[in-house]
């Protein structure tokens, strides 16, 4: 933010699973440059932590609230790239903020927050951009508004996406959850010895990134509901079928790793101990021998038992919904629809309508293109409603620069006017204006020295 | 202009209405209906040998007249439609249409009404109807009915809607068509005649069987005493408060204020309860007969009554009060479901929905009958056309009910009115009667054949005109706001579907 | 252990007082206080229909969502008596696993393709997203006072000392009475008496569940209600020994019940568009919290 505005226009054009190449390890390097320059610079750490998650809760805000309104799956995803560097960033402001306040805990909180989400969004993103990789080709297009019930045709497609939304979420016991908490940790740690100009920064922080959680539940809520469930919006032609495995197994094992972290975070938490004892070393008098406090392992076990045991206790409620229902009768037959006999298949729920009163309140800060013909007249004949959701800051700080200099630069079109003898002209022209300028400028400094010894 | 002008109740012989030549009849009507106190009160088609006989009603509220005129027509014809000109016609030639096959080459929205087996296009089915889409993907309908979540009668409500804003409504309804206009040609018998006219719509009994009542007298040549017209305005107004006060109920219902909803609903049971006592049924039944009555009002029933309404008032007030000042209450009414005075006007409502948007649509005051000349009814005029107007209206009205029941108690006729044996009906006559019940006007209209026997019996109940404000009303509204603008107007299916 | 114990028990008559309550003050006698439980009971004996639009989704929600609950309630303490579950930073953990909860409900009403599904969904999808700030701002608010970040270290450690913190107690009472009302889909965001589709959250949600997983859904409605309730009653009996703890425990979640059944009935609900904006100003209810604790805490320039 505001240096974004590429990715959400490069990920729909890269097939999939390069997008996901670019979203779990190109948008990083970001990333290791900021955790690179942290090290090499000694500078007001507070400060620059600030900057940091500045920038961070903004990004995360906004790459959220826009991808909520995107009809394309893949822009939609990108934008949540957006999204999750920003987690990434107030993971490291407040690291960086605790390595200049000369707190230990909130450092390693921070930067180990920040580190293990860097590694968790590389798992599920790219395992959401192979699922939507695997819906394009089924579908051939990426629009959500004209899909719906593919996870009739495509049971494991839908089962991993809906498992990674659930992660990208930051919802328990997937590995989001564990990254997120550990941030979340960090800043109520942050809430401790501050004076209150900083706490500002802390509770607008903490505001942030639950808006940032609310929000991604609505959008992969919307996400994975009109894509994957309910009746089909439009017949595809030929009839949509599953991936093969070839595309599945690594799908899975993507999988196995998100789970992996979600129930054994502890592992991945050892596993950062190096690097995050590499910013926790800065600070002087901190304990050189474990970067991660014993108390925050401790935490960070604590999610795993508990991840388990709500895996556990689910699993457990279910069991006994089957035991319970397995003697009843249970029929099949359509949706309610109050009795009505005719066609259904527009009556439901469309991508656009599920968010518009989000829309409506997020409208005035972003620039959203409307086409629309309202519906007049009594017995109305016509009507039309489209929205394109626009980046604001795109617009602004790129779109309209590069209009008003298109624009300033088309104020000299009359000197191409395709006659040769006019470009030698401008030829001589240049070649004159370069060697008399020089002399000129001699001249009049001569002039000038001449004048002042005057 | 050539046509025939008669009053409210007047039996005329058919062969003085004017026929005219179709286009002639188009021009002089839709002309008569750019003057907004004329309105339609009843088009439709009769078969006359062979041919259509089209007849067609404007009521002219300045004057108390009905100016009535006819053309003949043939079946299956293609004519240029008078909706085209003035959309308060819309649903008048959708039904004939319907009836007749005939069909109209610039009618906007030339779509099935009732779904009859027996008519034009029996292949037109309620699964195939053409409901109005929009393409957008970003757009979504929602269908509700007929089966509804409450107790209520049949109607598919299909919505356009933009996440929780309505663009678009269509009603379409029919699911409830019993035949009534035919069985009353089959039932020869009066008396099954007046249940007949009795159980058109539930909610408006004695409207409906007013009207039928006097425009059976009428057509038989029987003037009903002083004590029987007293009887029907009584029930009349009677009808209305309960009705309104029931109303009040509901839709404090829809906004989720229990308080009013369990104190009006609970004011509501005296009133009804008093018709049980006056003739042995809450809902009036068997109150209203034709040239008579069973059960003939007298001092003692006055006396409960007052006794009723005594109680009854101070309680409403109190409520009204509470209600119509509460923050929560009025956010929800205010500014929901808007019928403009123009739209009210190009439509033609009547009754209470057009007198929210500021039309003088009143057939007590414009066309007595009854004790209504007595009373000098001035009708009670909103501007605003939202539900907060449609909830304020029946509040007052019910305040000027009351009124008018106790005046009318000062002055109570005491003649007998035990009934009597009526006469023939004129032979090859038109008989038309408009009433106004507690949702607006009535209206049912005789014509007799040689011998005086029924031909064609016509039945118009208010929410024919007015479900077209209700799909108007909610345009760009919110979609959970519906259920309380549905309830401002208490449309009738029943009354709709015949 | 015990506050799982309690929280059940008070969640077996809970949605019987507010029931009974409305009935009351609209002067009807009302049913029973173990009707809604009754309901329930009725539902788990019942058979079921499954939409042939839904899939393995519709089966899966129901179980998960009452799961989310209960794990949630397993974070909540009673008084002195830690829950199962206890960590720094517990709160966070509940309002996640709730938020599953939440995830799992709203996709399988989509799951069932039907447009009045859908508008239940994308309602409870925008208003608890709105909510959730103001439960974390208001948790975070007195972690700050108290300097813990679990749910029984703050409520032990809370101590009414002077009015500001009496203020604080009582505006806290009424955001989280405002955040049961809210993500219980109660008056007056959502009316659960109504029988009208259009105007439903959560009651529309669930048109198409039936029996068994009707019953979990909405006996999980009950217990969290009582959750609530027992967050509330944290407030107030943390410090007291058990066996005035437990009395009062109970008092409150009735009281609360009450509260929940009195302002169901004096008020109309609010416009759709207008929750959201209601919404927020809970947001800015807890902030006044947290200025608040800053006063208390001398952190004020």
């Amino acid at each position: 933010m505001p240096f974004h505005t590429w990715l959400p226009h490069a990920h729909p054009a890269a097939p999939s699973h390069v997008s996901g190449i670019m979203s779990g390890v190109l948008i990083k390097i970001g990333i290791y440059g900021i955790l690179r320059m942290i090290l090499l610079i000694k500078t007001d750490y507070v400060t620059a932590g600030y900057i940091i998650l500045f920038a961070a809760v903004i990004s995360g805000i906004y790459g959220v609230m826009l991808a909520i309104l995107q009809h394309n799956l893949k822009t939609l995803l990108a934008y949540h790239s957006i999204e999750n560097i920003g987690i990434i960033g107030i993971g490291i402001g407040l690291g960086t903020i605790g390595i200049g306040a000369h707190n230990p805990m909130l450092a390693a909180l921070g930067f180990a927050g920040g580190m293990l989400h860097v590694l968790n969004h590389s798992l599920f993103k790219s395992l959401l951009f192979f699922s939507a990789g695997n819906v394009y080709q089924a579908t051939h297009t990426l629009n959500i508004e004209k899909m719906g019930g593919l996870i009739k045709k495509m049971p494991h497609t839908a089962s991993l996406f809906l498992l990674a939304a659930l992660a990208i979420c930051g919802l328990p016991p997937f590995n989001g959850f564990v990254s997120e908490f550990l941030i979340y940790s960090g800043l109520y740690q942050g809430l401790g010895n501050q004076s209150p100009v900083p706490l500002f920064a802390i509770i607008a922080s903490l505001f942030g990134l639950v808006l940032i959680g609310g929000l991604a539940l609505l959008c992969f809520t919307k996400a994975f509901g009109i894509v994957f469930l309910g009746t089909p919006r439009r017949v595809f032609v030929p009839a949509p079928v599953e991936a093969s495995w070839g595309k599945l197994v690594p799908m899975y094992a993507t999988l196995a790793l998100i789970m992996g972290i979600g129930l054994f975070p502890g592992v991945f938490l050892q596993a950062l101990s190096a690097p995050v004892a590499a910013f926790t070393a800065k600070i002087p008098g901190a304990p050189q021998v474990s970067a991660i406090p014993e108390n925050a392992s401790r935490l960070v076990a604590n999610i795993g038992w508990c991840a388990a045991g709500f895996i556990a206790l689910a699993g457990l409620v279910f069991f006994i919904r089957q035991k319970a229902t397995g003697r009843k009768p249970a029929s099949v037959s359509g949706t309610w629809g109050c009795g009505y006999v005719g066609d259904a298949s527009r009556m439901q729920y469309s991508a656009g309508s599920f968010i518009r009163s989000y829309r409506k309140l997020a409208e005035p800060l972003f620039s959203i293109h409307k086409k629309k013909r309202p519906v007049e007249g009594i017995f109305p004949v016509d009507g039309w409603q489209e929205t394109h959701p626009y980046d604001a800051l795109e617009e602004w700080l790129i779109d309209r620069p590069l209009r008003k200099l298109k624009h300033f630069m088309g104020k000299f079109q009359f000197l191409q006017n395709g006659n040769p003898q006019f470009y030698v002209l401008y030829g001589i022209v240049f070649i004159t204006l370069v060697i008399l300028v020089p002399l000129v400028v001699d001249n009049m400094y001569a002039l000038l020295d001449f004048l002042n010894q005057l | 202009m050539d046509n025939l002008i008669i009053k409210n109740h007047e039996t005329v012989p058919l062969a003085s209405i004017p026929v005219l030549e179709y286009d002639k009849f188009l021009a002089q009507n839709t002309v008569l209906l750019a003057e907004e106190r004329r309105h339609c009160v009843q088009y439709y088609g009769f078969l006359q040998s062979g041919m259509v006989q089209l007849l067609c009603c404007i009521a002219d509220d300045m004057h108390g007249t009905i100016l009535v005129s006819s053309a003949l027509v043939g079946k299956k014809q293609i004519l240029p439609s008078f909706t085209a000109h003035r959309p308060a016609f819309h649903k008048f030639e959708r039904e004939i249409h319907e009836n007749f096959g005939i069909a109209y080459a610039d009618h906007p929205w030339l779509k099935p009404v009732r779904y009859p087996f027996d008519r034009a296009r029996p292949q037109n089915d309620i699964a195939n109807y053409p409901f109005f889409q929009i393409g957008s993907e970003e757009l979504h309908e929602v269908g509700v009915g007929p089966i509804h979540a409450g107790v209520i009668e049949p109607g598919h409500f299909r919505f356009v809607c933009n996440g929780e804003q309505i663009l678009h409504l269509e009603i379409q309804l029919g699911f409830q068509h019993r035949g009534v206009e035919r069985l009353f040609l089959a039932k020869q018998h009066l008396l099954q005649r007046t249940v007949l006219a009795e159980s058109i719509a539930g909610d408006t009994v004695a409207g409906h069987s007013v009207a039928f009542a006097n425009l059976w007298e009428s057509l038989c040549g029987f003037r009903a005493g002083a004590g029987l017209q007293f009887a029907r305005t009584l029930a009349l107004e009677l009808e209305r408060i309960a009705v309104h006060t029931g109303d009040l109920s509901a839709l404090c219902t829809d906004v989720a204020y229990q308080l009013g909803s369990a104190v009006f609903g609970r004011l509501r049971t005296p009133l009804i309860n008093y018709f049980q006592i006056w003739c042995g049924n809450r809902f009036a039944k068997g109150l209203i007969r034709a040239g008579g009555s069973h059960f003939p009002f007298n001092e003692s029933l006055a006396e409960q009554l007052l006794e009723m309404l005594d109680a009854f008032e101070p309680d409403f007030d109190a409520m009204c009060e509470e209600t119509f000042t509460l923050p929560t209450v009025l956010a929800r009414f205010e500014k929901t479901g808007v019928v403009t005075h123009d739209q009210a006007v190009a439509i033609g409502t009547v009754g209470m929905a057009a007198r929210v948007s500021g039309l003088n649509r009143d057939i007590r005051a414009s066309h007595p009958h009854d004790f209504y000349p007595v009373l000098q009814h001035q009708p009670i005029i909103k501007h605003h056309g939202d539900v907060y107007s449609r909830a304020q209206l029946r509040r007052r009205e019910i305040k000027q009910s009351i009124g008018y029941i106790r005046h009318l108690l000062k002055h109570m006729p005491l003649d007998s009115a035990t009934p009597e044996p009526l006469g023939q009906p004129a032979p090859e006559s038109l008989t038309l009667s408009l009433t106004e019940g507690w949702r607006g006007e009535i209206c049912h209209c005789a014509v007799t054949g040689v011998r005086g026997e029924l031909v064609h019996y016509k039945v118009k109940d208010p929410s024919f005109h007015n479900w077209l404000a209700l799909a108007l009303a909610v345009r760009n509204n919110e979609i959970s706001d519906f259920p309380v603008c549905n309830k401002s107007f208490d449309l009738s299916y029943c009354g709709h579907d015949l | 252990m015990l506050s799982l114990a309690m929280i059940f028990l008070a969640s077996l008559f809970f949605t019987g007082i507010v029931i009974r309550t409305k009935s009351l003050v609209s002067g009807r006698k009302g049913p029973g206080i173990f009707q809604p439980l009754k309901d329930v009971v009725r539902l788990f004996k019942k058979g079921a229909v499954f939409s042939q639009t839904t899939s393995f989704i519709f089966q899966v929600a129901p179980s998960i969502y009452f799961a989310s609950v209960v794990m949630a309630i397993l974070v909540v303490p009673v008084g002195q008596s830690k829950g199962l579950i206890s960590f720094d930073g517990d709160f966070v953990f509940f309002a996640y696993i709730l938020a599953l909860g939440k995830f799992f409900s709203i996709i399988s009403a989509l799951d069932t393709g039907s447009s009045f599904e859908g508008m239940g969904a994308s309602r409870e999808a925008l208003f608890s997203m709105l909510a959730e700030p103001a439960f974390f701002i208001t948790m975070g608010s007195f972690a700050l006072l108290t300097g813990h970040t679990s749910f029984h270290a703050i409520f032990t450690a809370l101590h009414f000392g002077s009015y500001v913190s009496y203020a604080l107690g009582t505006l806290a009472t009424f955001v989280l009475i405002m955040i049961a009302m809210i993500e219980n889909s109660r008056m007056p965001i959502d009316d659960p008496k109504t029988h009208l589709e259009l105007t439903m959250i959560h009651e529309v949600m669930i048109l198409d569940n039936s029996g068994f997983d009707l019953g979990l859904i909405l006996y999980a409605t009950n217990l969290k209600f009582a959750m609530y309730g027992a967050i509330i009653a944290n407030f107030f009996i943390s410090n007291l020994p058990l066996a005035l703890a437990v009395p009062l425990f109970f008092a409150v979640q009735f009281f609360f019940a009450v509260i929940a059944g009195l302002l169901e009935s004096f008020a109309a609900r609010f416009r759709m568009a207008h929750n959201a904006e209601f919404i927020y100003t809970l947001t800015s209810f807890s902030l006044l919290i947290f200025f608040g604790v800053l006063l208390l805490m001398g952190k004020f320039i």
